[in-house]
């Protein structure tokens, strides 16, 4: 039961907000400046029938709405995409008028007027570039989730993928079957390769020393005759591959992070091109980063994703006549990941 | 006038409503003392509401509906987890003491007094919470806007009526005889809130993240409109609604075919328990 004490307090508590609401309503009656005229003003009128006008036009981002219950009954005033309500005003008493600032993107949108019986109206939401077509908002960030964990799981197994093709070499090392060793110290790499655009994430002792160790051992099993002192190098690339994998399982990649990530990948590619079976394996990590995030680009671009397709089968192909220098589409593609980014809403700040 | 008068009718009676329902239970659980705690959590709220409403106003800030349904719909589902364990509480007390002794109830509540205590006027204090901004920037419309007076007067008697509705519920629940209470007052409760349950299934709507089952059932917008007298009444206390949709009525009726027989009848383990051990 509460205390005199806690009464008290209580009591207290009911006093000061009760002298708060005074003060804001002295505030509100004498010094509250009359409402400021927006520039994007809509003023609707609802009676009992239907809206004035049943057909608004509006440009894109927060229009000012003024609606005003001309009729005899309380109503309702919502803006409806479908069934789903993107904004709404209740309780509208007759003669009185509300105002609403929603946000709203390009596309055709109904409103209720009055009763539900009432036909609805139509407001269409222009671009600013003056186009009436609808252009969908950028992707919530539920509709997020889904590229991002798939991404996770590519992240997982590729590290996955690394410690196997690493133990496997260790094996062959032991036997001295050096072929079978560089077959699978390329295996690793390619696996290293896959995640480049995230393994800034995983810290900087994965992002230094997993391709280094692999790159260093690649390197003295292509200058050797036999397997012999390879030990401890491929104790120190079994090392940083379990960091490596520690490190996936550990880490989720932000959307925003893994576009960036395969921009960076592939602006570094365009300015020195590595081996071709190095970039060739980066360019399949970033074909993996637009692939999860396609369904999402087809909503927000069509045009940006279709390029990026296009880049990338532009690139497949030109590495694919084994190139002197870096294949000038790289360019293309680092720039149109760039443009995925703000086209998804995931723009740096 | 009228208009107001039923907008803050409705508005009101769905906060007082739960204050008395609150109120009623505190004090046929012997818990006088807590009436006090209930005020206070009544007259917090409003005032909460009032300096969050005067600031929206004074700032022109545009009213966050989307999170006010949001609001709405989360404390309507709080609400009716606690009014239905009180229900079904009150009916193990019940059962377990013998009817009209206000000694072995005071005995039986003793236990659980102090932690259910505050929640209930937790409860108590969003219940009213819920309400008040909405209702808040709705009277200083009146304020502003009416010709006259008389759409103010109006919200006015509005809330005066809600209160009344309020106190008519706690008056006649703590003169009502104690094995009548638990019994007819706790079906009276489950229907409240199968109405505020229903009541959330539309916030949530109106908050945007429900989007299924949205066809309407019936539409009783000329036959019983929600905003004439009675269908505000009808509203405010049972959650009436003039044009609910599918999902609306699934989970009104959902709630009291669950919660109805296990009030009358007991749990089905419990049933089955009695069952074998007889």
């Amino acid at each position: 039961m509460p205390a005199n004490r806690l009464k008290l307090l209580v009591l207290g508590a009911i006093g000061v907000l009760a002298a708060i609401v005074a003060a804001l309503g002295v505030v509100f009656v004498t010094m509250r400046q009359p409402a400021k005229p927006a520039g994007n003003v809509v003023t609707i009128e609802v009676s009992d029938r239907a809206c004035t006008p049943g057909t608004v036009s509006v440009a894109a981002g927060t229009p000012d709405f003024r609606i005003k219950n001309t009729g005899n009954r309380a109503i309702e005033w919502e803006i409806l995409d479908g069934v789903m309500v993107l904004a709404e005003r209740e309780n509208i008493a007759p003669g009185f008028s509300v105002e609403l600032m929603p946000r709203l993107d390009p596309g055709t949108y109904q409103m209720t007027c009055g009763l539900l019986s009432n036909p609805h109206g139509t407001l269409t939401v222009v671009a600013a570039d003056g186009s009436t077509t609808a252009r969908p908002a950028a992707p919530r960030a539920v509709d997020l989730v889904a590229p991002t964990a798939a991404y996770r799981v590519y992240a997982i197994q590729s590290a996955e993928a690394l410690n196997t093709a690493v133990a496997a070499l260790a094996a062959t090392v032991k036997a001295n079957d050096l072929a079978g060793a560089r077959a699978h110290a390329a295996e690793a790499l390619a696996a290293v390769d896959h995640i480049a655009p995230v393994l800034p994430l995983f810290g900087p002792e994965a992002e230094a020393n997993g391709p280094t160790d692999l790159a260093t051992l690649d390197k003295r099993l292509a200058g050797s005759t036999s397997t012999d002192g390879l030990a401890d190098s491929v104790e120190a690339a079994m090392k940083s591959a379990a960091t490596l994998a520690t490190a996936a399982h550990t880490t989720t990649a932000a959307p925003r992070d893994i576009i960036a990530g395969a921009a960076i990948v592939v602006t570094d590619l365009a300015n020195r091109l590595g081996d071709s079976a190095d970039t060739s394996a980066r360019i399949a990590g970033v074909r993996k980063v637009v692939e999860l995030f396609r369904p999402l680009a087809l909503r927000a671009d069509k045009t940006l994703s279709a390029k990026l397709d296009g880049d990338l089968f532009a690139v497949a192909s030109a590495l694919k006549q084994s190139p002197s220098g870096p294949p000038p589409q790289l360019a293309d593609l680092a720039a149109d990941l760039i443009d995925l980014q703000s086209a998804l809403g995931l723009t740096t700040r | 006038m009228l208009v107001p008068l039923l907008i803050m009718l409705r508005e009101g009676i769905e906060a007082s409503l739960i204050v008395g329902i609150v109120a009623t239970y505190l004090v046929k659980t012997g818990r006088h003392n807590w009436l006090f705690a209930v005020w206070a959590g009544v007259v917090l709220a409003v005032l909460l509401c009032a300096a969050v409403g005067l600031l929206l106003a004074i700032v022109n800030a545009d009213f966050p509906q989307k999170q006010q349904e949001l609001f709405e719909g989360a404390i309507g589902v709080v609400a009716v987890f606690m009014l239905t364990s009180m229900v079904l509480w009150m009916k193990e007390a019940a059962r377990s003491m013998k009817a009209g002794l206000q000694v072995s109830i005071d005995a039986a509540f003793s236990g659980v007094a102090a932690h259910s205590g505050f929640a209930l006027v937790g409860l108590v204090f969003f219940a009213v919470a819920r309400e008040g901004l909405e209702s808040m920037v709705f009277l200083l419309a009146t304020f502003e806007q009416a010709t006259g007076p008389w759409a103010a007067i109006g919200a006015g008697i509005g809330l005066i009526g809600a209160a009344i509705v309020g106190f008519a519920i706690y008056w006649g629940g703590i003169r009502i005889n104690l094995s009548r209470f638990f019994r007819w007052t706790a079906v009276f409760i489950l229907v409240v809130a199968a109405g505020l349950l229903a009541g959330s299934v539309r916030a949530f709507h109106e908050a945007g993240l429900w989007n299924e089952l949205q066809q309407v059932v019936f539409d009783w917008s000329h036959v019983l409109p929600q905003d004439s007298p009675l269908g505000s009444l009808l509203a405010g206390i049972l959650g009436y609604e003039d044009t609910p949709t599918v999902s609306e009525v699934s989970v009104y009726l959902a709630f009291l075919v669950i919660a109805l027989p296990i009030f009358l009848f007991g749990s089905p383990l419990a049933f089955l328990r009695r069952r074998t051990a007889s």
